[in-house]
């Protein structure tokens, strides 16, 4: 390719970031969101938004479960599956869940869930349709609207380009530890590199990790063959094999009654006494066949698959289970999902889960822009069509998606909440706001437009929160006051978002003039001599 | 508290780093550090970050080697605004994080 | 000004034709090296994991999270390689190549022929 592997490298670097820059950055601006995912639900359904957090959560799951059974056999005795989920840290409401019945066309069949108060034990308000953080994630491992598969393999590659971006990165910053802490500021070009290599190098740990372990949760995807080829009947041999399934009760016929749950429960708490219990499924409830699911929360373990005892129902013997121990092969796989998704993380893991996430987001964002400044250096004023496609592309991602955030939000507010489809519209609204940045970034690409979208940004952030106290019974104010963080916490960010916009207005103004000045002065061309 | 103690070892570990470099240093003391003083700060920063990194592995393997990433990550962060941003503040930033260092270390020793 | 724009479409595809024949050599070495590090890494990993995971003394289910795991880490690396080499037949013969013996190993061990 080129003379030296340094070069290559140099080379492979620009290509490779080029190809999928704001695909990664999508992906990347998602995924630091979904590390909310279940504030972003909370802050979704307002329903749920006074609901204290227990006093002794994990206490109060035992009499939980008893009623949750009581309430299903009362309600759904012949249902094909039950399904109890217990409060968690971040999600505080109990839910008794039961199938209806499967259609004939329909893949899964359709749950009917009521959702409880569990202080109280009182069913809540009715929730509103919503994709909550559940659409961010989506849009982080599929891209939303492309069809299952073709979202998956497009983000798989996207990110093996990520991930050699980094690696031909780390090689080509030869000064990476001289340099590690070093950011000039105001020297153009030089300003972004460095705020280019910081953001990198900061986090890089984070991103090599997240990056690796993010295509290790797509890999029976990309790479399906080594399943395909040790088991006989492929993929689902593997999945059979790798999770506990009842293969003794399983195939027993008629109905029977199913012992009180008092019994199973008293064999789980032996074996783990102190077992924060996350949900307890039930299929087949009331057959002879039927299975009682408990699973436990892993806590700090580095689990993927959550750790689980599968019961007879009928006469409670324990029929299956997830390892005790894991193999090393096993730990590792299991170790590097976990790692991705971060479920085990507390708070301040989180954060720091989240910090690297934004770094990354100014790595790529802080990437694409000084390519982009790169190119109109070298083009010396006439803009060709690549350079026009690159700074377009760089104003409608950039600046779009925390538009589209804004409005995917403010959307959840205005919308009705009867309406029917209103989580598809929510998910319009986002699309929607990001089309308009495009058509933003389609007309002109100047230092104006950046600042117009900065100022819009300001302002949809602003909103927020705005339109938060408008629309519900809580505010800021009184999130801060009844302790309710992760409210409180959500509006505050977007008031510091709004602030960071206002600033970024403010320097692009500054840009602009200073621009402007250096146009407006007449050049002086030296006389050169013919002699 | 334990991470607490870990995190301030580890942004202590980081700024050692940043003041065995010659420009860094030039920065705060306004003169050269002698190759005596350079090489006793690269030993502090080394053993402050690997008993960061102990620390945090001690407490729980797996999710300890992620939180002390992390808390590099942070340290990088806000050493590069102090140097880059803050320079006057350094020397006081140095001390208050010595000060948390021995605070944090204190408190678990007695409990 | 439609005569203009039309003009300047015009002058910008014939400067790329006379480019082209310039650049055509140095682009389709590009694409052919994208092309075996992409598809040929793709397939170099694909038919070493799945040998390695039927060849690895442990367990079925082992062997294949093992395989898997490892598989993000042996794609990079030769996707590093088909840069690192300089010579582009060199990378094209050894990937195809030991593709094939991981191909040809496998098959016999599973009797497909």
């Amino acid at each position: 390719m080129k003379d030296s592997f340094f070069r290559s490298m140099t080379w492979l670097h620009t290509w490779v970031g080029l190809l999928t820059c704001w695909i990664i950055y999508t992906i990347f601006f998602a995924g630091t969101a979904s590390f909310f995912r279940d504030e972003i639900n909370l802050w979704n359904q307002p329903a749920i938004h006074n609901v204290q957090a227990q006093t002794d959560r994990v206490a109060a799951q035992r009499l939980q479960i008893i009623k949750g059974f009581d309430y299903l056999n009362q309600h759904a005795a012949n249902s094909p599956s039950w399904r109890i989920t217990l409060p968690e840290e971040r999600i505080p409401y109990l839910v008794y869940g039961y199938a209806k019945p499967k259609e004939p066309e329909q893949r899964r069949s359709q749950f009917v869930n009521t959702q409880l108060n569990p202080n109280t034990m009182q069913a809540l308000p009715p929730f509103v349709e919503t994709k909550g953080g559940n659409f961010f994630y989506r849009l982080h491992y599929q891209l939303y609207y492309l069809d299952a598969i073709t979202g998956r393999w497009v983000v798989c590659f996207a990110s093996f380009f990520m991930l050699l971006a980094i690696i031909s990165g780390v090689v080509i910053h030869k000064r990476i530890f001289k340099d590690m802490f070093s950011f000039r500021r105001n020297k153009g070009v030089r300003s972004w590199l460095d705020a280019h290599n910081l953001s990198s190098v900061l986090a890089l740990p984070f991103h090599l990790m997240i990056t690796y372990t993010g295509i290790i949760t797509l890999i029976f995807m990309l790479f399906p063959y080594p399943a395909l080829t040790t088991y006989d009947n492929g993929i689902r041999g593997f999945f059979n094999d790798v999770s506990p399934s009842n293969n003794v009760t399983n195939k027993a016929l008629g109905s029977a009654a199913m012992l009180p749950i008092n019994t199973i429960l008293d064999q789980v708490y032996t074996k783990w006494p102190d077992a924060d219990i996350r949900s307890v499924r039930v299929s087949e409830p009331n057959m002879a066949a039927s299975t009682v699911t408990v699973l436990v929360d892993p806590g700090k373990a580095l689990r993927d698959q959550t750790p689980r005892l599968l019961f007879s129902g009928a006469t409670g013997e324990l029929v299956a289970q997830s390892d005790d121990e894991l193999t090393n092969s096993k730990a590792l796989y299991e170790s590097l999902n976990a790692m991705h998704t971060g479920r085990f993380a507390t708070p301040l893991l989180r954060w720091l889960y989240v910090l690297g996430g934004i770094a990354g987001c100014v790595m790529i964002a802080t990437g694409c822009i000084m390519w982009a400044k790169r190119i109109r250096e070298r083009s010396k004023g006439k803009a060709s069509f690549g350079l026009q496609l690159v700074e377009g592309l760089n104003l409608a991602t950039i600046m779009g998606l925390p538009l589209a955030t804004c409005s995917f939000f403010i959307a959840n507010r205005l919308l009705s909440p009867t309406l029917s489809g209103r989580d598809d519209k929510e998910v319009t609204a986002f699309f929607l706001a990001w089309l308009v940045a495009g058509v933003i970034a389609l007309i002109k690409r100047d230092k104006l437009q950046w600042r117009i979208m900065a100022a819009i940004n300001a302002l949809a952030c602003l909103s927020v929160p705005l339109v938060n106290a408008l629309t519900t019974n809580g505010n800021i104010v009184s999130y801060l006051m009844h302790k309710q963080w992760a409210l409180f916490i959500f509006d505050a960010l977007f008031l510091l978002f709004s602030i960071l916009f206002l600033v970024q207005t403010e320097k692009l103004r500054t840009a602009e003039n200073a621009q402007r000045k250096t146009k407006s002065k007449p050049v002086v061309k030296p006389v050169r001599s013919k002699l | 508290m334990i991470y607490l103690l870990s995190f301030s070892l580890c942004l202590f570990s980081f700024n050692c780093f940043a003041l065995a470099k010659f420009n860094h240093f030039k920065d705060v003391f306004k003169k050269r550090p002698t190759e005596l003083q350079h090489k006793q700060l690269l030993a502090l920063a080394w053993i402050s970050i690997l008993l960061s990194l102990a620390i945090c592995v001690e407490t729980q393997s797996g999710y300890g080697a992620l939180l002390f990433c992390g808390f590099m990550s942070l340290s990088v962060l806000i050493i590069t605004i102090f140097y880059n941003l803050l320079t006057r503040l350094v020397k006081v930033f140095s001390v208050l994080n010595a000060v948390l260092i021995t605070v944090s270390g204190l408190f678990l020793a007695l409990n | 000004m439609r005569a203009a724009s039309f003009n300047a479409l015009l002058t910008k595809l014939s400067s790329f034709s006379l480019l082209n024949k310039r650049l055509s050599r140095y682009q389709l070495l590009v694409f052919l090296r994208f092309f075996i590090a992409i598809v040929g890494g793709y397939v170099f990993t694909s038919t070493l994991i799945a040998l390695l995971s039927v060849v690895l003394p442990m367990a079925k289910q082992d062997a294949v999270l093992l395989c898997v795991s490892l598989s993000i880490l042996i794609y990079a690396v030769v996707f590093i390689c088909a840069f690192w080499v300089k010579s582009l037949t060199t990378v094209w013969i050894s990937i195809l190549l030991s593709s094939g013996v991981f191909l040809a190993i496998l098959a016999s061990l599973k009797d497909w022929v």
